[in-house]
């Protein structure tokens, strides 16, 4: 046949030309599966019985022989380490983060970037600038004022420090900016208040520069572990992230359990990461245009 | 003028608006940001325990921290700042080279560890680096290597899993600064006889050198405060040496100093703990405007 030959040839004449490219693509495969690994070598792990993992060094095998949910079980159910409340407690202090960071960091944007009044950019700057203080500073006192105020210990204490953050407001003004003047305008003109033009021009038009807010405010709140360790040290205010920690700690030389809670832990921002892999994306190239 | 002064008068009235939009902000930033900041520079110039009133001491910390080697704190502060330096200067070089490259090569699944919270990273990397049963020795065929408490390996893992973790957010911004380099001046820069390595140097990087900026600073201020890396790996690693009575640690960084004496359930004082926070800050602080200005001065001469 007339038209098997070409091709047949082109296909060669490609292979011939992109294997570089082909050989570019196995390498990225190869160094991507070795980057992983550590994620894979712990989710097979925590499938693994003790006795397993104590013989690994005999063995060699990475795929467990015989698979076992005895770790889930045992992570779940272990009284003296309550793993359903430090679920509880990660879902409500990020939750909380999450949607007072979001109220607070738009209707100052709002303020900043639409409202007119004395000393407004003098005002914003000073925040600003304030916010470039090295936090470690803060660190030790934060501890004694919530001590003062008895809210140690409260998952409370969890939240609040992070919702005077100031980049957050600097991006939602930005993108603020962006909004043509002439909707506030013609709703102004229709007898809408600032409160109205708020809440039903800005914010829908918003949602975007909202959720990547919400996912970094999210993920930073799940995933801290310094704060959390240090303010609270009753078992049952823990966060997740905070008690895997602890969990490392008691769970002595059982890998396999701490790796069972890791791979649970794991599940919320990785899901989220999942649904929302272009607003992560977006707000990590925000941040870096709107700093440089 | 009309116009002008009724703008003005509603302007007038009008002013509990901008104030209720920003108080909510300027509440919470004043109360848990700034409020915690002057406290902590006040409480640096007092002795303090936890339950007891602040007693000003004047500049007692400092000289206590920067001069008296009798005293405990002035080898924290020491050793402590000394790890965390060369912890920083290993490891920021790595944070760039490695997802530069990756971003190079483009790959988005690389971003992945950095979802992960630090707790879940260092367990998954105590299995790996287990020096009896854990899956570096054992399938590397390295024997029965100390990863935990032996210089330098536990250096090296430290930085391995800091690199791992946190190169995501530094991969996708290179990759999205790479994708807006000009093809034609790459392509001009092969007409006139340039290598890869040559186009790297003179096209690729400088026309991304804002964003290579802003991570080497970001990467320098984060690193500066490593606390939960060590904390978990060993919690400071191997004694080098007693000095007064004093354990020097491998690997202690000035964080866990901080938090150990501002939080810890023993020898609690609040007091120093800020005096060497306060140092610490200071020295991000310099560092970043440093690199700040060294960078804006390349970019003048470059034009």
């Amino acid at each position: 046949m007339r038209f098997v030959k070409p091709s047949r040839a082109s296909l060669m004449q490609r292979l011939r030309k992109e294997w570089k490219l082909l050989l570019l693509a196995l390498i990225l495969f190869v160094f991507a599966a070795i980057w992983l690994s550590p994620l894979f070598f712990s989710f097979f792990a925590s499938f693994k019985s003790n006795v397993e993992m104590k013989r690994f060094s005999k063995t060699l095998n990475v795929i467990p022989i015989k698979w076992t949910t005895q770790n889930y079980d045992f992570v779940l159910n272990n009284a003296t380490a309550p793993f359903g409340s430090m679920v509880l407690n990660s879902f409500l202090v990020s939750g909380a983060t999450v949607l007072l960071t979001l109220v607070i960091a738009s209707t100052s944007a709002y303020a900043y970037e639409r409202l007119t009044f004395r000393f407004k950019e003098k005002l914003f700057w000073t925040v600003f600038g304030l916010s470039m203080i090295p936090s470690v500073i803060s660190l030790v006192p934060q501890y004694y004022l919530y001590d003062a105020i008895g809210w140690t210990n409260e998952l409370i204490c969890l939240v609040t420090p992070y919702l005077g953050n100031v980049f957050n407001i600097f991006l939602l003004r930005n993108f603020m900016h962006g909004i043509p003047k002439e909707l506030d305008e013609s709703a102004r003109m229709d007898g809408a208040n600032d409160l109205d033009i708020y809440a039903r021009i800005i914010l829908p038009c918003m949602v975007p520069s909202l959720m990547v807010v919400a996912l970094f405010s999210f993920t930073g709140s799940w995933n801290d572990l310094m704060w959390p360790s240090l303010a609270v040290t009753s078992s049952d205010k823990l966060t997740l992230t905070a008690g895997i920690r602890l969990l490392n700690d008691s769970y002595g030389g059982y890998y396999e359990r701490t790796l069972a809670a890791c791979m649970l832990a794991m599940i919320p921002t990785m899901a989220l990461y999942l649904f929302a892999r272009k607003y992560f994306l977006q707000g990590l190239q925000m941040s870096a245009a709107v700093k440089g | 003028m009309d116009v002008k002064r009724t703008a003005r008068r509603k302007m007038r009235r009008g002013a509990w608006i901008p104030l209720a939009f920003l108080l909510p902000h300027l509440l919470v930033f004043c109360c848990f940001n700034v409020f915690p900041i002057l406290t902590g520079i006040f409480a640096s110039f007092t002795k303090w325990t936890l339950g007891k009133a602040p007693i000003w001491v004047g500049l007692e910390n400092y000289v206590t921290l920067l001069t008296d080697s009798q005293s405990m704190y002035y080898w924290q502060l020491r050793w402590g700042l000394q790890n965390t330096i060369q912890f920083v200067i290993l490891c920021v070089p790595f944070r760039i080279v490695v997802p530069l490259s990756l971003a190079l090569l483009l790959q988005t699944c690389y971003y992945l560890p950095s979802l992960l919270s630090l707790s879940v990273v260092m367990v998954s990397w105590l299995y790996m680096f287990d020096a009896r049963s854990g899956i570096v020795n054992n399938l590397l065929g390295l024997g029965k290597v100390l990863w935990i408490n032996t210089e330098p390996y536990n250096w090296i893992a430290l930085i391995l899993i800091t690199v791992w973790w946190g190169s995501g957010s530094n991969l996708i911004i290179y990759q999205s600064a790479l994708a807006g380099v000009s093809m034609e001046l790459q392509e001009a820069a092969r007409v006139d006889g340039a290598n890869a390595f040559q186009r790297l140097i003179h096209v690729t990087l400088p026309s991304i050198r804002f964003p290579l900026q802003y991570t080497i600073i970001t990467s320098v201020i984060a690193e500066f405060g490593i606390w939960g890396q060590p904390d978990m790996f060993n919690g400071g690693g191997p004694t080098l040496e007693v000095v007064n009575g004093i354990n020097r640690q491998s690997n202690k960084m000035i964080m866990q100093y901080i938090a150990e004496s501002g939080f810890g359930s023993s020898g609690v004082n609040a007091g120093i703990a800020s005096s060497m926070a306060l140092i610490l800050g200071l020295i991000v602080f310099c560092v970043s405007l440093v690199q700040f200005k060294v960078m804006r001065r390349g970019e003048n001469e470059e034009g």
